[in-house]
């Protein structure tokens, strides 16, 4: 965190969903996105994508890792990598890059 | 405020309120901490230096110290010097026959014999008045040495010195005083043995003549017949032609024929005293020359009512006739 490492606005996490907060619409970000609540629609980011134990989303999420540990239903496309939890419950499609 | 903690994986979000007071309070303290800590270290900055300073004082106070005593000591001395000048004082005036400085009367009384056999009075002329000679005091004596490791001992051994060199000064200024006041003793005694080599000087005291004595002064039986007689001097035998000498500093007062005396010579040499040279063959001096003590002044003779070649020598004190033998060594 105090390292001389360049912080990129894609490593920026400061943006939030909290619990019992409904979204439906595009949500189109720069920095990391945090969801807690719930979001319909799509999700179009630079930086990660974060679902917490209580985020249900049900869109389309266009991001550069995204780290799953709630509820999804939609297709993923990280540019880089996709992380299930063990409370994830994942219901759509995975396009990523190869896998080496 | 709200402070929210959100970690970079799936963890719980932290949801902190924070009311504006205790936001206030940290800011406030922060800025306290911050303040106190600059200040701490700008004081710390600032101090380096005093406390080189400090060093460097306590150092050269205990240099001042070691400089006071041996002030203290050298004062010492130079009093102790100054009471041998005193000691060096009394002794020549001993060998010269003068009287002790510090509480005898003043020399132009004549009072009592200053020594030296048969020398009747003083020095006339001469003032001695005796001076208020210093006391031989010893410097008090000397400051305990302090520890200085302490600001507080510092303080007391910088007083100290203080009052040590005060001290000093107070020694030096008495010294001064004591040295003035010996040059003013020693001059004073200057005077006076220059005094005391003029009287010596001038008192009849050397032999007119070398010779037997073939009459001695008071009473005898008189040469020419008859019964007794006064004989007012001193009879010493010696051929005729036999230098006669002054037997002091003087001024010749009468050098011509005397009746009864034949040639004589009479001599003032101040003090009172009077000298008669008699019966000479001739006289080499003039009446108002002046003569040294051993200077020729005529010759043996047996002029005027003599047996024999002879010189005939008289002593007199302020006008009365008195035996030379007292006065001759």
């Amino acid at each position: 965190m105090l390292g001389k490492k360049e912080t990129t606005p894609a490593d920026r996490m400061d943006t939030l969903i909290a619990p019992e907060t409904h979204f439906r619409g595009k949500i189109i970000s720069r920095g990391t996105l945090r969801i807690d609540g719930r979001v319909e629609g799509e999700i179009s980011t630079e930086g990660d994508v974060v679902i917490g134990e209580s985020g249900w989303v049900l869109a389309q999420i266009r991001a550069r890792n995204i780290l799953v540990a709630g509820k999804v239903k939609g297709n993923l496309m990280p540019a880089g990598r996709v992380e299930i939890a063990t409370t994830a419950s994942l219901e759509g499609n995975i396009q990523v890059e190869l896998a080496q | 405020m709200t402070l929210l903690v959100i970690p970079n994986y799936y963890g719980r979000v932290t949801n902190l309120r924070i009311p504006g007071w205790v936001l206030k309070i940290a800011v406030g303290t922060a800025i306290a901490i911050l303040a106190v800590s600059t200040h701490l270290f700008v004081s710390n900055l600032q101090l380096r230096p005093k406390a080189k300073d400090y060093e460097k004082l306590k150092a050269d106070n205990r240099r001042h110290q070691q400089e006071i005593m041996r002030l203290k000591q050298e004062a010492e001395t130079i009093l102790d010097r100054i009471q041998a000048l005193e000691e060096l004082d009394r002794q020549v005036r001993e060998l010269v026959d003068l009287p002790p400085r510090k509480g005898k009367s003043s020399l132009g009384e004549g009072a009592g014999s200053v020594g030296g056999g048969g020398i009747p009075g003083g020095i006339p002329g001469a003032v001695d008045s005796p001076s208020q000679g210093p006391q031989g005091e010893k410097v008090p004596g000397s400051a305990k040495a302090l520890d200085s490791s302490s600001p507080r001992a510092l303080d007391s051994s910088v007083d100290e010195s203080s009052r040590v060199l005060r001290e000093v000064a107070t020694d030096f200024d008495r010294l001064n005083a004591l040295l003035e006041q010996q040059v003013v003793n020693l001059e004073r005694l200057k005077t006076l043995i220059i005094s005391r080599r003029k009287y010596l000087a001038a008192l009849p005291t050397r032999w007119p003549v070398r010779g037997i004595i073939t009459s001695r002064f008071g009473y005898r039986r008189s040469p020419f017949g008859g019964g007794k007689e006064f004989h007012d001097g001193l009879d010493i035998a010696a051929s005729i032609g036999t230098p006669v000498v002054a037997a002091g500093n003087g001024r010749v007062i009468f050098a011509s024929w005397l009746a009864g005396y034949g040639r004589s010579v009479i001599i003032d040499h101040g003090y009172g005293y009077r000298t008669q040279y008699s019966h000479a063959s001739s006289i080499l001096v003039r009446r108002g020359e002046t003569v040294k003590k051993g200077e020729l002044i005529a010759r043996v003779g047996s002029t005027g009512r003599s047996t024999g070649p002879h010189l005939h020598f008289m002593i007199s004190v302020n006008g009365k006739l008195v035996d030379p033998l007292g006065v001759l060594p």
